[in-house]
């Protein structure tokens, strides 16, 4: 039982590190020979204008539901005026990137692994290959580089939204004045708070990407094997996500401990 | 031209090929037959970088293949092209973009009307009409698919075709014509190395047939001399072609 435990640690956390090497060669290939600004284009257009209305929807709801349950708290404790600057720094520290790149999993990283499982599954990879194409320039990079830009973007997009959001239920359910709401959020919203979310938004976008790509880069099997190599991307990407967040949150709370913040 | 030597290739640790060795020669038709997973495509896959070799070594014009950079593979493939099983043409692409891959990908043309000209001269080769450059490879049926890969190898111009399986999955009037355009195509000069298990094919179009059995070159034949051949597989590929005829 320990042995199969072990076993199966050990080559989750093989898969892991072939993952982040397979991102990196990806990064340092856009970094050398930059991405095809046509492909590129093409795949911001699908994981990142596609969805928006899912993060407008979210974000919406996800500002409402922060509002409610921090105005519960803070009530209890005669600071309800300050729901606004407290709901918005938790969305744009934790919760925001978090669900942004869960939305992008869904959305986005199951759909990429699909596809590039298809193609190699199909031997378009390897064609490509033999007509002294890079395939990891032509369809890694772009997806991988669209996965963080959008990430990035969704989260800005899905704060503004969150804060309306936040507001419109403050203003419905508690009477809060909207401009109140809005008013608190510089008090809790430090450049720190905004460098964080930031940060984490950039790191999942680099995750999911490398995750959804990897899998579907080396699928095998045929159509099952797709099926599970989209299953496998998702889970890996969701943990993935949840791992992450708890380690960079770690460790800039150190950092910040560190110079007495 | 292409040279295997003591070439061994395992996956863990089952060995699909096991010092195998063979020979074919520049202009030469020859046809590779064997039973399903003995190894007969991963010998083409070896041959042109997509998986590494275990031990031996592989020659292309007298060069080894394990001398080779990058760069250098690049080239092998140009002259070497690998026709897949599957079209494996790119999916969201036209005909005209798929065939202009290898053209754009090696710098083959110095303008786009040169490159619409090397284009539209391999897809009438093939004999496919030039109103098909500008659909998708899902609208076309899976033979015509098949010819555009062809197409495809051509208009990089390399002189070495390796088709596998090219007739699996076709019709009697489909699988004729492929075997037709490669039999012209070996005619014409390029060195043809086919994988398949169609006897029929074979024994239409091949200069040499090889056969693939115990991970290593079992037999080397010709069309005339097969019949009298012993080897059992053989006996049973002759037998199974010859009560199924073409019609």
């Amino acid at each position: 039982m320990l042995a199969r435990f072990t076993e199966n640690l050990k080559s989750k956390v093989e898969n892991f590190g072939a993952v982040l090497r397979f991102g990196f060669q990806a990064l340092r290939l856009v970094a050398t020979e930059g991405v095809p600004p046509r492909l590129l284009t093409e795949q911001l257009f699908e994981c990142g204008v596609k969805a928006i209305p899912t993060t407008l929807v979210s974000g919406f709801f996800v500002g409402a539901i922060m509002a409610i349950q921090i105005e519960l708290q803070l009530r209890n404790f005669g600071a309800e005026g300050a729901v606004g600057g407290v709901a918005t720094s938790v969305t744009i520290r934790n919760v925001g990137p978090v669900l942004i790149g869960f939305i992008l999993v869904g959305k986005v990283g199951a759909l990429t692994t699909a596809v590039l499982g298809t193609m190699r599954v199909t031997d378009q990879i390897d064609a490509l290959t033999c007509l002294g194409v890079d395939p990891i320039r032509m369809l890694v990079a772009p997806r991988l580089i669209a996965a963080i830009i959008s990430c990035f973007l969704l989260l800005t997009i899905g704060l503004i939204v969150s804060v309306g959001g936040g507001s419109a239920l403050a203003w419905l359910n508690f009477g809060t004045n909207p401009w109140h709401y809005i008013s608190q959020i510089p008090k809790f919203v430090s450049l720190e708070s905004l460098l964080t979310g930031g940060f984490k938004s950039l790191a999942f976008g680099t995750l999911l990407g490398s995750v959804a790509c990897y899998q579907g880069y080396w699928a095998t099997g045929g159509a099952a094997g797709v099926g599970k190599m989209v299953r496998k991307a998702a889970i890996n990407s969701l943990v993935g996500i949840i791992v992450a967040d708890f380690f960079i949150s770690w460790i800039i709370s150190h950092f910040l401990r560190g110079i007495g913040h | 031209m292409i040279e295997f030597v003591n070439v061994t290739k395992r996956f863990e640790a089952q060995a699909v090929l096991e010092k195998m060795s063979l020979t074919i020669e520049k202009g030469e038709i020859v046809f590779l037959i064997g039973r399903s997973g003995v190894g007969k495509s991963v010998s083409l896959k070896c041959l042109v970088g997509l998986l590494k070799l275990d031990a031996g070594e592989i020659r292309f014009d007298g060069r080894s293949t394990a001398e080779l950079d990058e760069k250098e593979w690049m080239g092998l493939r140009r002259r070497c092209s690998l026709i897949f099983q599957n079209p494996a043409l790119i999916d969201s692409m036209t005909i005209y973009d798929n065939l202009a891959l290898g053209i754009r990908a090696m710098g083959l043309a110095a303008s786009r009307s040169n490159e619409r000209g090397l284009i539209e001269r391999e897809i009438a080769q093939v004999g496919l009409d030039l109103s098909l450059l500008k659909r998708y490879p899902l609208e076309l049926s899976h033979s015509t698919q098949k010819r555009v890969s062809v197409a495809r190898a051509l208009v990089v111009g390399s002189e070495a075709l390796l088709f596998d399986e090219p007739t699996t999955g076709l019709d009697p009037i489909n699988t004729a014509r492929i075997n037709q355009l490669i039999e012209g195509l070996g005619r014409a000069g390029r060195t043809i190395w086919v994988v398949s298990h169609d006897m029929h094919c074979a024994l239409a179009v091949a200069d040499r047939i090889l056969l693939l059995e115990g991970a290593h070159i079992a037999a080397d034949l010709t069309p005339k001399t097969i019949r009298s051949s012993n080897h059992p597989l053989i006996r049973q590929f002759l037998e199974e072609a010859d009560a199924r005829p073409l019609h």
